[in-house]
């Protein structure tokens, strides 16, 4: 066999090894979107008392994403512009989607924190003790007061 | 990393150029050659792993898979079977590289609506850039097969031709035929090198300016879903992401045909004012040429084109247009939208050839521009229901209102933006007289340019919304 058949072939099978690799762990969660939030929030892990479950527009304001990108959304956020509590989870429909849309909450988050400096204390703390999850084609992002909680429930969800 | 970013613009491009320019090998001619070619390549591995830090393994094993198919074939040159196995084992692999990581889990939602199943879908992400990739390599060996190019020898003007940043990520799709001269010996000129910088400024000013805008305005009016919208609205949604498309992906044509001018190349132009095509088959010859061309060359043309009776003809349209909309995305709407042309094309070719041409020109225009604004409407959409959904509300099929105050509200928002971008996509500027003394009319461009370049700045300071809507594809 010629030297350029011989390589073609060696570049064939590692590249058959790395699709193995990059495919063979932490596969994509097959529950639903509201399976798993409904998990969080039927446990009252995450409390969502005086909350509102938003519609895919109110999410798309938001964050100025459109809900028809994912595979589904489930958000709860407050009408009163001081209570900072939310929850987010989104099933994605491509693990691509999930950088770029961690970016868009880390910047929101960060710039809501900016809005709080300053004059709500209490609001800011909460907000920086945020809890922000990418996983098993899912993210998840919560601000409350048992944000940790709600990240192991998340996790346990999928 | 995207060219509409600050890294990019500030850090990435000034240091490549640099490091591009520096006459390290200026007593040889042919090693200087080598020494930009090598300082690309690097540059486009960079650019490509700045985004994709895993996949560019990929990319790199299929660069080494095809460099050595080239060989292979070129080696085998009077074997015509032996060249034929080996091309058809590297269209296959390809193929399936493409297949698996952009349809695998289309393929196993399909399966598991169809059957009830619960088979889980795979974690894989797409490659950016993947489609485009594969098409450029798969151009390299069909070529090299044919004959009409010889295999190259040197990896890395290979892996440069393959990775070549300005073009990776969402073309022109550059046929190895096109670029294979321009790989050794291209020139550099000041002048070439200036228009390339003002084209690549035109570019972002048509993605920055324009298509982000409207982007923005497109997104607004539909934010609340397309319940209780007014015929008017929903057609001004549709027509601002007819604008969109049009300035966002002819804006990254344009990027990319600039920065590669700066690296003195040459490529193919990739728009030519398609809205104001007279007709679909017109749209198509201006609309991603570099797509159409290669379907053309690669699909069509293999398949018999149109030299074997009308059946076959018809379908092998019906089989290009499929793979089309499949090429853009692997969902449904993609297909009907693809479809959607096909059919089209189709009835222009056959039952309506004698009529089209008898219809006045103005009328074949306005006909054209509502059946692209359609087509857009299944592919902006996520779904063939959400698509029907708009459609219902522009053609009044949903028991809305034909126009209402909220029409008027989205229209002083974006209806000025909507004439400029209308007067640019019709060709209105190009008619701009230029001045005949030569250092004026530099002078004016770079003015001009200068003006459009600080208006992007201003722009992606404060501006977040800043998707290429081609980068999934």
């Amino acid at each position: 066999m010629n030297k350029p058949r011989i390589m073609a072939i060696i570049c064939a099978a590692l590249t058959l090894v790395f699709v193995f690799f990059v495919t063979r762990d932490d596969p994509v969660s097959s529950r639903t979107v509201e399976e798993v939030a409904g998990q969080l929030t039927q446990s009252k892990t995450f409390d969502t008392t005086g909350l509102t479950l938003r519609s895919g527009g109110e999410f798309k304001k938001t964050f100025l994403l459109s809900a028809g990108d994912y595979d589904g959304i489930v958000y709860y956020s407050a009408d009163s512009i001081m209570d900072v509590r939310e929850l987010l989870v989104i099933r994605l429909k491509d693990e691509a989607q999930a950088e770029p849309l961690v970016e868009v909450i880390k910047k929101r988050i960060e710039d809501k924190i900016t809005l709080f400096n300053g004059y709500a204390p209490e609001e800011e703390a909460l907000l920086g003790s945020y809890v922000l999850e990418s996983s098993r084609g899912f993210v998840m992002f919560a601000v409350c007061a048992n944000a940790d909680k709600v990240l192991e429930e998340f996790k346990g969800a999928l | 990393m995207v060219f509409s970013s600050a890294v990019f613009l500030f850090a990435f491009l000034p240091a490549v150029l640099l490091l591009y320019f520096l006459p390290l090998c200026f007593w040889n001619r042919r090693l200087e050659d080598h020494r930009k070619n090598l300082v690309l390549c690097a540059a486009s591995l960079i650019f490509y792993a700045w985004g994709e830090p895993v996949y560019i393994i990929l990319m790199l094993l299929s660069i080494g898979f095809n460099f050595n198919i080239g060989l292979d074939i070129e080696r085998c040159a009077d074997d015509s079977k032996a060249k034929k196995r080996i091309l058809m084992a590297a269209v296959v692999f390809d193929l399936m590289l493409l297949g698996f990581f952009k349809y695998s889990n289309f393929l196993i939602g399909n399966v598991n609506s169809l059957l009830s199943a619960d088979i889980p879908l795979l974690k894989v992400s797409l490659p950016v850039g993947i489609s485009f990739y594969t098409f450029q390599i798969l151009s390299y060996v069909v070529d090299v097969y044919r004959g009409q190019v010889k295999a190259q020898h040197n990896i890395i003007s290979f892996a440069m031709y393959i990775s070549m940043f300005p073009q990776l990520i969402a073309g022109p799709i550059v046929q190895y035929s096109d670029i294979e001269k321009q790989l050794f010996g291209r020139r550099h000129t000041p002048e070439k090198f200036l228009d390339g910088v003002f084209v690549f400024i035109r570019g972002l000013g048509k993605k920055v300016i324009f298509a982000n805008a409207i982007g923005a305005a497109h997104t607004e009016i539909l934010s609340g879903g397309t319940e209780g919208l007014s015929a008017a609205t929903a057609w001004l949604a549709a027509i601002c992401y007819t604008m969109q498309i049009y300035f966002d992906f002819g804006g990254y044509s344009d990027m990319a045909i600039g920065l590669g001018r700066m690296f003195g190349f040459e490529f193919m132009q990739n728009f030519n004012l398609p809205y104001t095509a007279t007709s679909i088959k017109d749209f198509w010859k201006r609309w991603h040429i570099s797509l159409s061309g290669w379907f053309r060359d690669y699909v069509y043309i293999p398949l018999g084109g149109s030299r074997r009776g009308t059946g076959r003809t018809i379908l092998n349209l019906a089989i290009v247009w499929s793979l089309t909309g499949l090429w853009h995305g692997a969902a449904w709407n993609f297909v009907a939208w693809g479809a959607f042309y096909g059919i089209l094309l189709i009835l222009e070719k056959y039952p309506l050839a004698g009529i089209v041409p008898k219809i006045p020109v103005w009328v074949r225009h306005i006909t054209t521009m509502i059946i692209v604004i359609i087509g857009w409407v299944f592919f902006s959409c996520e779904s063939i229901g959400d698509a029907f959904d708009l459609l219902g509300s522009m053609f009044l099929l949903k028991g809305n209102a034909a126009l209402d105050s909220q029409w008027m509200y989205y229209f002083r928002g974006c209806g000025f933006s909507l004439l400029l971008m209308s007067l640019s996509a019709f060709g209105a500027f190009a008619g701009v007289p230029k001045p005949r003394n030569k250092y004026i009319g530099i002078l004016c461009s770079v003015c001009v340019y200068g003006a459009i370049m600080t208006l992007c700045v201003i722009s992606l300071v404060s501006d977040t919304y800043n998707p290429f809507l081609y980068f999934r594809f």
